[in-house]
């Protein structure tokens, strides 16, 4: 099995607006595929279309090689699928502790979990800090830590980050892209970053998504640096 | 010279605006000018028509609450729990300007209004709850406005409930009926109103057949006429009007006549206007001005001496002093007509105005409608004024209309509840669907609950029953009935449209539907007619039917040996064979007398049905090929 | 003593909104207290008057407030985490007082039976067989309540996630169906049964006054509904801070969606939420009956209590610490009206309402406008 996740040709509506039209792409097994593009270019939504949350109308979506497009949500993310969103979405109410035990699943057992949360203040040493904290009152970076810590509570194969420097001060992105770049032992990831260039190190193919649709793709990321090209037409960096 | 021309082109030009409202409004004029034909025949305290009348009353009644609901929630997704105070109010309002004992001094001063003012007065008061209502908590989004809404509904609830001084309490308050109700002019200001309403109608119908010139026109129009005239006949008192009424509709086929000559030779006749224009001026004159009028007029007569008798007997009546209660139901069932006729053709007019739509545009998604720069604040606070001066109408008539109140029955949760109902089950946003639910819960519940008194069932089932038709309804019917059938209709129309006759095109354009409209409207009145007359106007109408049938569908028939055609004709005849046994054997049990002419059109049916199957025989190998075509057919489709 | 205090003081530093929920509290108290002190320099009670009807309306308040927080807090929990407004809640705890009623007679009925075995051990001992009793009744209109509105939810509401309206509407209707139901067995409002007056034995295991003397009479079942409606809730509170299910269902109240991310079945809490809901519905309808008897009025008199409480308490941002207020205040209110001003006794908690929603139309947890 050499990609671990692969959508065929998927369209997706949300409501009445054609947002994807026609996403292809594969994330191979134990690679980072970077998603990139604008604002609104429908990166989420391709997260989302993922994780069943928007099912899409056509096509097909395939995790270790059987398909899951119709499946209602949690079970596809019981296959083994962590979800760290865009805007965190932490659960402010809740103690960073209950944050973390809400996030765990049936599947994963105490002693896993205990194994699980090793790692988690191994990659983020401070979360050890404000465990019985409210979340609701963690700053920025914390809660962003708190959100990919959320995903690590389970073992899971597919990590999907969505843009988690978003908001962050450039110091504690760079912090965060290094703990992430130790999360590509353990789990194959599917990154949405707008800061490709911080990110260009960690990886391995990406695809540019333009208005609903695959713009590019290819799997050197020190070459698309180079295009300038590309990188104004898709991905609004002047030339 | 030009003076003359002048006021001629005014004329014309008004004219013109006339006849816009008229072929604008088809189906409202028609039904309304029914309804307003129907107490017309009412002359005597006995007459089976006035239970007819005072249920429709109260269901005219509790439409208005149930529309002004529907103008909030299916217009502007507002859903209004307190409703029911906007109504209460004006029940109360009316009660207090009729009755000057009610309230402390100095505001019983309300009580010097008269009578046909107090019920403006009562929806400027409704209104202008429904303002404040809407100024507290119509900044608040959806769920939020429903409780609040409740809970001023509760507060008024429990204001009055706690002031039997002002209320009545649990004995209720006595709300005198308003003298003016009960007097002979008040009622022949409403006939003059129902002859203007016919006249209308009459007017419609003219201009209808004058464009629609093909055959299906006067088809379409000529079950009108037959039922009409039948009405009249059954409850007219004088034979000459009906006989009147049939002149009028022979000079209307007439004028279909002529116009549908002209329009057939119209192609060739390019040079008539230049070669001998004084010919064509006249046929003008005939067929615009001489023909309609002598129409009008014929017809207005005809119903006018059908009912006259009735009339004037109302009228001696009065003028003698004698006893005007009769007086009461007609005019309170034409007092309650008139409110919901205007209002109804106003929300109307106003919801179709850019207006309309930005409430429209608000409902349905307001943050979107605010960024396209609608205010939705303004558009709610006026949606509520205005729906609860309708509501606070509602209230007014119940006040008057049912001579006491008191705070459970007309500021009692339930009746928001019935609101719901009636609008759900009617359709959500249709305006109409509600007074149609009204209706139908309100028919239902009355006769359901005598139903089960007799069989001995408790009568609360029913409203059981009507419980889960709501909940099934929302579930699974989510645009109620006249929104259902109006999602249907589309497909309906369209093979309507293309509905052929052998070789008769029927052609239903969105024009005729009207006659639909009235003719339902008539069914549905006739049926809840508790009057002998109605088994003599169905033997009438299916004489009709066959006579129909007998002359005009045989001769395609046989013409063009259309095996379909005869199906579908055998199947009438046999329905209505077996629909005149029925009705014969209804009558021999209930009514005796008239069987006569019904076994008459049974035995007409039954010989015709055993033609058909005589014919059938004859037919049968094109029918057994058209029936091998139709089941395979079906089979490939289901591949 | 002194570490409960510390607890306390600590809970408050944690969550500034309730301190200032209290502060809103202590000052409404305030308000009503200084207009009841007019009130008797207006009126002719003597100071030992005021004592008794202040006591009093304190334990009846304190008890109803407790059953009410019970029963609102079903009523919060589904609108929180499903978002529907359930019209029918009022409903559900008019049958599961039905329901209490109904059971409480059938097992004594049973236990009575001499046929049957358990009467060797109720025959005689009518103190154990009314605990026993009411004890199943309880239970019992919890676990039906929670079946229906499980029902409910699972074949009819489910259908209709996403269109708040129909929701609306649809709950209105099993309002109505349940409140004919309820008629056609019952009878209208005019009649209440209480359990004592339909017993067999004429025997229900609270039923005497508490006298301190010199007219300071309580009823005892008010002051057992006080402790029962504190430890219920307290075993509530408990169970959203310890078990996973109360941990999810409180995240799902701020994020559902996100939940469902994480791998839990969304549908299934919703219907468990709406169990929930409705078992509370159910027991707090069941254990008021004794007090304000069984009645098919009280439908929609309780639904409009939930509704004016959610409201107070700030129902779109708030959580269980607003709810708890907001009923105590109508709660408190309602009684010391009702023993103070009986003429606004009906009225009080809509007055209440206007205020606070003038004051803070978010209500007590709300952000404001
Ligand atoms: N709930 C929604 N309703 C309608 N349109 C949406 C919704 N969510 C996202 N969109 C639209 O879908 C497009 C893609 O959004 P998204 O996937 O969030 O973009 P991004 O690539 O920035 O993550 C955008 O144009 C956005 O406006
Ligand atoms: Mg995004």
């Amino acid at each position: 099995m050499k990609n671990l996740l692969e959508i065929q040709d998927a369209h997706v509506y949300i409501g009445s607006f054609y947002i994807l039209q026609g996403i292809s792409l594969v994330v191979p097994k134990g690679e980072v595929t970077l998603l990139l593009g604008r604002n609104g270019a429908g990166k989420t939504t391709t997260m989302k279309t993922i994780l069943g949350i928007y099912p899409p109308k056509e096509g097909k979506i395939i995790f270790r090689e059987e398909e899951i497009t119709n499946l209602p949500t949690h079970k596809i993310v019981n296959k083994g699928i962590g979800y760290v969103p865009d805007t965190r979405r932490i659960f402010g109410t809740l103690t960073v502790e209950q944050n973390l035990i809400v996030s765990r699943r049936k599947a994963t057992s105490h002693s896993e979990m205990q194994e699980r949360l090793e790692l988690i203040f191994d990659l983020f040493p401070d979360i050890r800090g404000f465990l019985k904290q409210k979340a609701g009152t963690l700053s920025g970076g914390q809660q962003q830590m708190l959100a990919v810590a959320r995903a690590l509570v389970n073992n899971n194969d597919l990590l999907l980050i969505d843009e988690p420097t978003e908001g962050l001060s450039p110091l504690l992105a760079k912090n965060l892209i290094a703990s992430l770049s130790r999360l590509k032992e353990f789990a194959t990831i599917l990154l949405v970053e707008q800061n490709f260039r911080a990110v260009s190190k960690l990886g391995d193919n990406y695809y540019i998504i333009d208005s609903g649709k695959i713009a590019h793709e290819g799997n050197n990321m020190s070459e698309l640096i180079e295009d300038k090209v590309l990188l104004a037409k898709y991905l609004g960096v002047s030339i | 010279m030009d003076n003359e021309s002048n006021i001629k082109g005014r004329f014309r030009g008004s004219n013109r605006t006339i006849s816009s409202f008229l072929s604008n409004n088809r189906t409202i004029i028609a039904a309304v000018a029914f309804l307003y034909l129907l107490p017309l025949g009412t002359a005597a305290a006995t007459s089976p028509t006035r239970t007819l009348l005072s249920l429709m009353t109260q269901i005219m009644i509790f439409g208005l609450l149930a529309m002004s609901f529907d103008l909030q929630l299916g217009r502007s997704a507002l859903l209004n729990f307190g409703q029911v105070a906007l109504f209460g109010v004006g029940a109360y309002t009316m009660a207090f300007t009729l009755n000057s004992d009610i309230l402390p001094p100095p505001f019983n001063l309300i009580a010097a209004i008269p009578f046909p003012l107090t019920i403006i007065v009562a929806m400027m008061i409704g209104g202008f709850l429904g303002l404040i209502m809407g100024l507290t908590t119509s900044r608040l989004r959806g769920t939020a406005f429903a409780f609040i809404a409740l809970a001023i509904a509760e507060f008024i609830y429990n204001f009055f409930n706690e002031n039997p001084a002002i209320s009545g309490g649990e004995t209720g308050l006595p709300v005198p009926i308003p003298g003016i109700i009960r007097t002979g002019p008040f009622y022949l200001f409403f006939v003059v109103i129902a002859f203007a309403f016919l006249a209308a109608f009459i007017g419609m119908v003219i201009l209808y057949l004058k464009k629609r010139t093909e055959r299906i026109g006067l088809i379409l129009v000529t079950p009108v006429m037959v039922v009409l005239t039948t009405v009249l006949f059954v409850f007219g008192t004088n034979i000459l009007g009906p006989l009147v009424v049939i002149v009028a509709f022979l000079l209307l086929i007439l004028l279909y006549w002529f116009e549908r000559s002209e329009s057939i030779s119209d192609p060739l006749q390019y040079s008539k206007t230049r070669t001998n224009g004084s010919e064509e001026e006249r046929a003008d004159i005939l067929t615009d001005y001489m023909l309609p009028f002598a129409i009008v007029v014929l017809f207005l007569l005809g119903v006018g001496l059908a009912f006259g008798s009735n009339i004037a007997g109302l009228w001696a009546l009065w003028a003698e002093g004698g006893s005007i209660f009769i007086l009461k139901i007609p005019v309170q069932y034409y007092l309650v007509l008139t409110c919901i006729t205007i209002i109804y053709y106003f929300t109307r007019r106003l919801l179709s105005s850019p207006f309309g739509r930005m409430i429209t545009a608000v409902a349905q998604n307001e943050g979107r409608a605010e960024a396209l720069g609608y205010n939705s604040y303004h558009a709610k606070i006026v949606v509520l004024f205005i729906s609860g001066a309708i509501a606070s109408l509602a209230g007014g008539l119940y006040a008057q209309y049912f001579g006491t109140i008191d705070p459970n029955s007309v500021l009692g949760v339930d009746l928001t509840i019935n609101a719901m109902l009636y609008t759900i089950i009617g359709g959500l946003g249709t305006l109409f669907g509600p007074i149609l639910g009204a209706g139908v819960v309100e028919y239902s519940t009355l006769n359901l609950n005598i139903i089960f008194q007799s069989i001995g069932l408790n009568p609360g089932l029913w409203l059981l029953g009507l419980g889960v038709v709501y909940v099934f309804i929302v579930l699974f019917m989510p645009h109620g009935i006249v929104g259902t059938i109006g999602k249907r209709s589309v497909s309906i129309k369209d093979k309507l449209r293309r509905f052929k006759l052998g070789n008769l095109e029927f052609g239903l354009k969105d024009a005729d539907y009207w006659i639909l409209g009235l003719l339902g409207t008539m069914g549905f009145f006739l049926l809840l007619t508790e009057d002998a007359g109605f088994t003599l106007i169905i033997t009438g109408i299916f004489a009709f039917l066959d006579a129909f049938v007998l002359f005009v569908v045989y001769y395609f028939v046989l013409s063009t040996k259309d095996s379909r055609i005869l199906l579908s004709i055998t199947g009438i005849f046999g329905v209505l064979t077996v629909f005149g046994l029925l009705q014969m054997y209804n009558s021999i049990l209930l009514l005796g007398g008239i069987w006569i002419p019904l076994l008459i059109i049974t035995v007409i049916s039954g010989v015709l049905t055993a033609y058909n199957l005589v014919l059938i025989n004859r037919f049968r190998k094109e029918i057994r090929s058209y029936l091998a075509g139709g089941i395979r057919r079906i089979f490939r489709r289901g591949r | 003593m002194q570490r409960v205090t510390f607890t306390i003081k600590d809970y408050l530093d944690d969550n500034p909104r309730v301190k200032q929920i209290l502060k809103y509290c202590v000052s409404i108290a305030l308000i009503i207290g200084a207009g009841l002190l007019v009130k008797v320099a207006i009126d002719v009670y003597t100071w030992n008057g005021f004592i008794i009807g202040v006591s009093k309306s304190l334990v009846n308040g304190l008890a109803l407030s407790m059953l009410l927080f019970l029963m609102v807090s079903g009523f919060f929990l589904i609108f929180g985490l499903c978002g529907v407004i359930n019209f029918a809640h009022g409903a559900f705890f008019m049958l599961g007082g039905f329901m209490g009623f109904v059971i409480y007679l059938a097992t004594e009925s049973v236990f009575l039976d001499p046929t049957l075995p358990f009467f060797l051990i109720f025959g005689s001992n009518h103190l154990a067989l009314s605990i026993t009793a009411f004890i199943v009744s309880a239970l019992g209109a919890t676990a039906v309540m929670a079946l229906i509105g499980g029902g409910i939810e699972f074949f009819t509401i489910r259908r209709l996630y996403g269109n708040p309206i129909a929701q609306i509407l649809l709950t209105v209707g099993f309002m109505f169906i349940i409140t004919q139901v309820a008629e056609l067995i019952w009878g209208p409002p005019q009649i209440s049964y209480f359990i004592i007056n339909n017993s067999q034995i004429s025997y229900f295991f609270i039923s005497g006054t508490l006298d301190l003397g010199g007219g300071m009479i309580f009823v005892w079942y008010r002051i057992f509904l006080i402790f029962l409606g504190l430890s219920v809730a307290g075993l509530m509170f408990v169970g959203f801070r310890r078990t996973r299910i109360g941990l999810q269902i409180q995240a799902g109240i701020e994020d559902s969606e996100m939940v469902e991310a994480l791998g839990t079945n969304i549908r299934r809490l919703f219907t468990i939420v709406f169990m929930l809901g409705s078992g509370l519905a159910g027991f707090s309808g069941a254990v008021l009956v004794p007090w304000i008897g069984a009645n098919s009025g009280h439908g929609l008199t309780y639904l409009i209590y939930a509704f004016v409480i959610v409201v107070i308490g700030g129902a779109h941002y708030g959580r269980f610490e607003g709810t708890f207020f907001s009923a105590l205040i109508v709660g408190l209110s309602m009684q010391f009206a009702s023993y103070f001003a009986p003429g606004i006794k009906d009225v009080i908690v809509f007055i209440i309402m206007a205020a606070i929603l003038i004051l803070r139309p978010g209500g007590l947890t709300g952000h404001g406008q």
